[in-house]
Formats: C-alpha cells, sequence, structure tokens
C-alpha cells in the first residue's frame, strides 16, 4: 500500500485562529476516506488545503510525493475534485465546460471526454447548457469534470448532494469501484453518516479543526456489545432478570414493564434465549436497540467536547 | 498558454453580453456617420483649398508674434504646420475640404473611448466574475500556476481590446467609404527631422488610433487589477471609468497650480499632446511620460499578480 495522499502537521492560522490544528495522517491508494464533522469543524478549510486553494500556516500536504506548497503542478495534477457545490460555467454547454478543463491538463483526448460523459451517464444532455441543468446533473458534470485527467486522487465535497436515491447509489458504486478498481485514494467528506458508512474504509473525525478520532468504518459498524431488548410475559420479567443476572455474570438487565433491556455481545445473545426458554419462560421479542453512527459520531463529538 | 487565452476567448463570446458590446459599438460608427453626413448637408459652398491653407497659415503666423511667452513645444508645432501648408501649397497637394471616407475615420477616432469602455467592463469583470461564478476553485485546481492564469486573462483583455479597436476601424472605414466615398488624397503630411514628407494616410490613421487607445490600455488595466484584488466587478468597473471620464479633466486643473501633478497618471495618458506641443504639464517629454505610463503599468500589474498568487480562495 502506498499513501497518495499525506498530511503532515498542517495547521492553518487565520487571524490568530488557530482553524486547523495540526493534522496527520494519511490516505493510501485504493482508499475512500470519509471527512466527518460538523459544520465550521474545518472540513472544507483541509481540503481547500489539500487542493492548494489556501495556503498552510505550518507542515506540508504531500499528493504521490509532491508538496502541494512547493511542486504545485506536479501534486495537483494527480489531484481530480469538486470543492463545496460543483459550479459550471452556467453560459456554456456540460461539453464547452469539460473543453476548458481538457485545455487545462496534458493529453485529455476527445474520447477520453465521450468516456467520461458516458461514464457519469450525462450523453443526453451534455450538450444542452449547464443553467437548465438540475442541480444533480451538475453533481454528475462536476465528478466527470474531475475524472477527466485520469488523477490518482479524488476529493469530493458532499458527492451525494442533491442526487435523488437512484443517483446516490450510482455515485456510491461509482466511488468504490474507483478505489478497488483503479486505485484510487478517494477522500470524501460528508454530513450524511449512514452515506459515509455505505462508502467509506476509513472515517476521520474533525471537530474545532483537530483530529479527534480516526477509524475503520467496520469498527463502528460492530462495536463489540450492543444493547438489546427484550420481550417477556409480564409476570415472569422479574424471574427473567434474576435468571439472566445468575447465569450471565457479565449482563445487568435493566427492568421496565414486561422489558428487559441489557448490553450483551452479539454472540452471547442465542445462549441467553436458549436459558430463558430452557427455563419456560416465553419470549415474544429480542432486538437490537443498537445506536446509530449518527448517536455514536454525537457521542463521541460531544464527550471531547467537554475535555 | 494558447489554450488559457483560447478558453477566455470562449467565455468571453458564449455570452450574449459580447454581443451586446459589439452590436453598440458599430452602432456609434453608424451613429456618428449618420450625424457626419447630415453636417455636411448644412455645409456652405466649399472654399478653394488654397484660400483655407493660407487664412490658416496667417492666423499660425499671427499667434506666433502676438504670443512669445508660449512653449517651445507650441511655438514648434506651430512652426511646423505653417511648413506643413507652405509645403501643400508648393507640390500643389489638396487639402481635401469635403468629407471623404478617411477623413470620416480620423473623426471617428473621437469616439474610440466606447471601445475603451467596453474593454474595461471585461477587464473588470474577467477575474472578479469566477469568483461569483464560483468557478474560480475549478479552474485554480489545475496543474497551471496562478501567474499563468491571471497572465492568459490579461491577454484576453487585451486582445478583445485590439479586436474592438480594429472592428472600430474596419466598420467606419466601411461606413466611411460608403457615406462618403473613397475620393481625397490617401496622403497624410508630417514633418519629420526638420523636413515635411508626405505619409501614407493609413499609417497615420493607425497611429492616431494607436496613441488614443493609451489611456484604455492603462486604464483596462487598472480595472484588471481592483477585478483581481478585489474580487469585485462593479467597483473595477466603477472606479476605472470614473477615472476614464474625469481623469484627465481633474488632473488638468491641478496642473495649472501644481506642479506635482506631472507625475499622476493621466497628465501622460493622451500622448497626442507632444503632437500639438499642448503639453499639460510644462517640460515634460514624450520619454518622460513614457516611463511614467510604463512605472503605473508595471506598479497595476504588480498588485495584481502579487494579490491573486498569495490568496486564499474561500469563496
Amino acid at each position: 500500500m502506498k499513501a497518495l495522499i499525506q498530511l503532515e502537521n498542517v495547521t492553518k492560522t487565520i487571524k490568530g485562529k488557530k482553524i486547523i490544528d495540526s493534522l496527520n495522517f494519511s490516505i493510501e491508494e485504493g482508499e475512500v476516506f470519509g471527512f466527518l464533522g460538523p459544520n465550521g469543524a474545518g472540513k472544507t478549510t483541509t481540503i481547500r488545503m489539500m487542493v492548494g486553494l489556501m495556503k498552510l500556516t505550518e507542515g506540508d500536504i504531500l499528493i504521490s510525493g509532491h508538496s502541494i506548497q512547493t511542486e504545485f503542478e506536479e501534486a495537483v495534477q494527480h489531484i481530480g475534485a469538486i470543492v463545496e457545490n460543483p459550479e459550471m460555467y452556467k453560459f456554456l454547454s456540460g461539453y464547452d465546460n469539460l473543453k476548458q478543463y481538457a485545455r487545462m491538463h496534458k493529453g485529455v483526448s476527445r474520447k477520453r471526454m465521450d468516456e467520461v460523459v458516458k461514464l457519469v451517464g450525462l450523453e443526453d444532455r451534455i450538450h444542452d447548457k449547464v443553467k437548465s441543468y438540475s442541480l444533480g446533473m451538475r453533481q454528475r458534470l462536476g465528478i466527470a469534470q474531475s475524472l477527466l485527467h485520469r488523477p490518482r486522487v479524488l476529493i469530493l465535497d458532499e458527492p451525494t448532494n442533491g442526487l435523488d436515491p437512484a443517483g446516490i447509489k450510482e455515485i456510491r458504486q461509482y466511488i468504490r469501484d474507483l478505489a478497488e478498481k483503479e486505485n484510487m485514494a478517494v477522500v470524501v467528506s460528508s454530513h450524511l453518516l449512514s452515506e459515509m458508512e455505505m462508502m467509506c474504509d476509513r472515517i476521520g473525525i474533525l471537530q474545532k479543526g483537530r483530529l479527534i478520532n480516526v477509524q475503520p468504518v467496520r469498527d463502528w459498524m460492530d462495536e463489540g456489545t450492543d444493547t438489546y431488548s427484550m420481550e417477556v410475559d409480564d409476570v415472569e420479567a422479574e424471574a427473567a432478570a434474576d435468571f439472566i443476572r445468575e447465569a450471565f455474570t457479565d449482563i445487568a438487565p435493566a427492568l421496565k414493564d414486561n422489558r428487559l433491556t441489557f448490553k450483551a455481545e452479539k454472540k452471547d445473545i442465542p445462549a441467553v434465549i436458549h436459558f430463558l426458554t430452557g427455563k419456560g419462560l416465553a419470549i415474544y421479542e429480542v432486538k437490537k436497540v443498537s445506536k446509530t453512527l449518527e448517536e455514536r459520531f454525537l457521542d463521541l463529538t460531544e464527550t471531547r467536547e467537554v475535555v | 498558454m494558447a489554450g488559457l487565452i483560447a478558453n477566455e476567448w470562449v467565455k468571453l463570446f458564449k455570452r450574449p453580453g459580447t454581443y451586446v458590446m459589439i452590436g453598440l459599438l458599430l452602432l456609434v460608427v453608424c451613429a456618428f456617420a449618420a450625424l457626419s453626413k447630415y453636417e455636411e448637408g448644412k455645409k456652405p459652398e466649399q472654399q478653394d483649398w488654397k484660400q483655407i491653407v493660407q487664412t490658416e497659415n496667417s492666423a499660425y503666423a499671427k499667434q506666433l508674434n502676438e504670443q512669445p511667452e508660449m512653449t517651445a513645444d507650441r511655438k514648434e508645432y506651430l512652426e511646423e504646420q505653417i511648413a506643413i501648408n507652405e509645403y501643400r501649397l508648393a507640390e500643389n497637394i489638396p487639402l481635401s475640404t469635403s468629407e471623404h471616407v478617411w477623413s470620416f475615420v480620423e473623426k471617428a477616432g473621437d469616439s474610440l473611448q466606447v471601445a475603451g469602455l467596453f474593454m474595461i467592463i471585461v477587464a473588470g469583470g474577467i477575474v472578479a466574475s469566477e469568483y461569483t461564478w464560483g468557478t474560480v476553485k475549478l479552474l485554480l485546481i489545475r496543474p497551471v500556476s496562478r501567474f499563468r492564469i491571471l497572465f492568459s486573462k490579461y491577454a484576453a483583455v487585451v486582445l478583445f481590446g485590439a479586436f474592438l479597436v480594429s472592428l472600430f476601424f474596419l466598420f467606419s472605414t466601411i461606413v466611411g467609404a460608403a457615406l462618403f466615398g473613397l475620393s481625397g488624397e490617401p496622403v497624410h503630411l508630417t514633418f519629420v527631422n526638420g523636413r515635411v514628407v508626405e505619409q501614407n494616410i493609413l499609417i497615420y490613421l493607425i497611429k492616431l488610433y494607436g496613441m488614443k487607445s493609451v489611456d484604455v490600455v492603462i486604464l483596462a488595466t487598472l480595472a484588471f487589477m481592483i477585478s483581481a484584488v478585489f474580487r469585485n466587478s462593479s467597483l473595477a468597473i466603477g472606479v476605472s471609468l470614473f477615472l476614464l471620464f474625469t481623469g484627465p479633466n481633474l488632473t488638468y486643473l491641478l496642473s495649472m497650480r501644481y506642479e506635482w501633478a506631472k507625475y499622476l497618471l493621466f497628465a501622460h495618458t493622451n500622448l497626442l499632446q507632444y503632437e500639438t506641443g499642448e503639453v499639460m504639464v510644462e517640460g515634460m517629454t514624450m520619454n518622460f511620460s513614457l516611463l511614467m505610463l510604463a512605472a503605473y503599468f508595471l506598479a497595476f500589474q504588480f498588485f495584481a499578480f502579487f494579490v491573486f498568487a498569495k490568496r486564499d480562495v474561500a469563496a
């Protein structure tokens, strides 16, 4: 694995205020990295520094080994990006927009342009003025523009913004393909956590300009113990709670009406059910009341805020 | 670089506003031609050209005699005019008394500021619009330095200005020829190295248009700088147009009282002042003016490029 994006001690100070504070991480080829954080956390600022729109106060960003500060042209030629909204020249057709960018890169042929247009599914409308495009179509054109020069690094700010569910699914699949088949490093930012979880390999959480957590998505998904809720018979509820306490020392069920709520690992659940039915108790329902990614995300950011 | 300039050109000519500008420019030429034609019809019977030239010369001579305090430049100019007129009489080169195509093109040059106005509008918008449209972000993440991006934009502005002036020249030639005919001597008399020489009128007119474009180019550069530095096209266009129309007059007022007025930009934008010898501040020379213009030009460019290259793009 080769790191295509390396952030080294990246710091940005604007008017004496540290907007971004010593970011250190790298993104490898074939990886989709999600950038997560509340508004104002510095996601866009970090992305702007990665693509050279903003200068770094301290540190450096290397793209495929080239410094964005001292070797801008070498570094940026490996990047395809959409920063915030995909704003295009509205008075030009989609195709003319692509031509603008094709002229600024080496070796973008007409064939390649047709290829990316087909890839994002804009063949039918590409010769219409961008003025007449829906937000989703502009987003597609934005992605087409970012892929034109076959970059090794793709940076997409809110790539699914404005797309319909079918479009979102398509783009998501597309991003996965780019990472897996073309071995690109992809950075996406989004406020939709469910989106992130389906697209990304790793998620980094940014808060108040600091990277407070980077972890593989898998770890987010199964965090070990989950909370389960079990519905039993009214009269048997108390007995059931006691049975569990006795048999499983590390499970502490809380009782409310006819429901037991407890934290347990997934692998222990069959044993619990088996045990209770063995005691002749009726179980009507067992369900996981797992926290959504959102809740966990909020937990994480809120607790850090207190610290 | 050619690709970058092509990009700017496409962006310019895919917008209807550009065609409105071109249309208005052509309209101004037509209106000017119509007015000239109308006035020509009202003019009384033509006098003999020799008589006109002689009257002119006696007027010049009278000025020379009665105003001994006039500047050396002015004196030289009047003496040159007298010499040219005498040459005209001696060689029997008639002074065209009626309007003809070249006299029209020469007169139309007074409206050349309309082309300047449009050039300033384009210069004021070319950087600021990218910020307004939000497209600056996609523009600056290409493997092209910001210096080259800005340079291509300035080149596009200059090309557009040259295009407008050429169009103006060409169109007024066509309209002039159609309305006033191709008659008239294609000869311009001028004074070179102490001698009167015959010059092709076309060369004279191109030189005249070039001289008249100086203020426009420098103000377009100012608009370009404001556009790049403040990212605000209204400000860029407003300030530059205000100065285009009031700058020379304000400078003239200042020059009557203060010597330092000769360091102001508008003391130098009219290079034709050295032809007639009526200079804004006494003692200024053509070389001094060219130096001052170059200094202002470089200062504007320096600010534009410095700020554009350094700035964080957060639009």
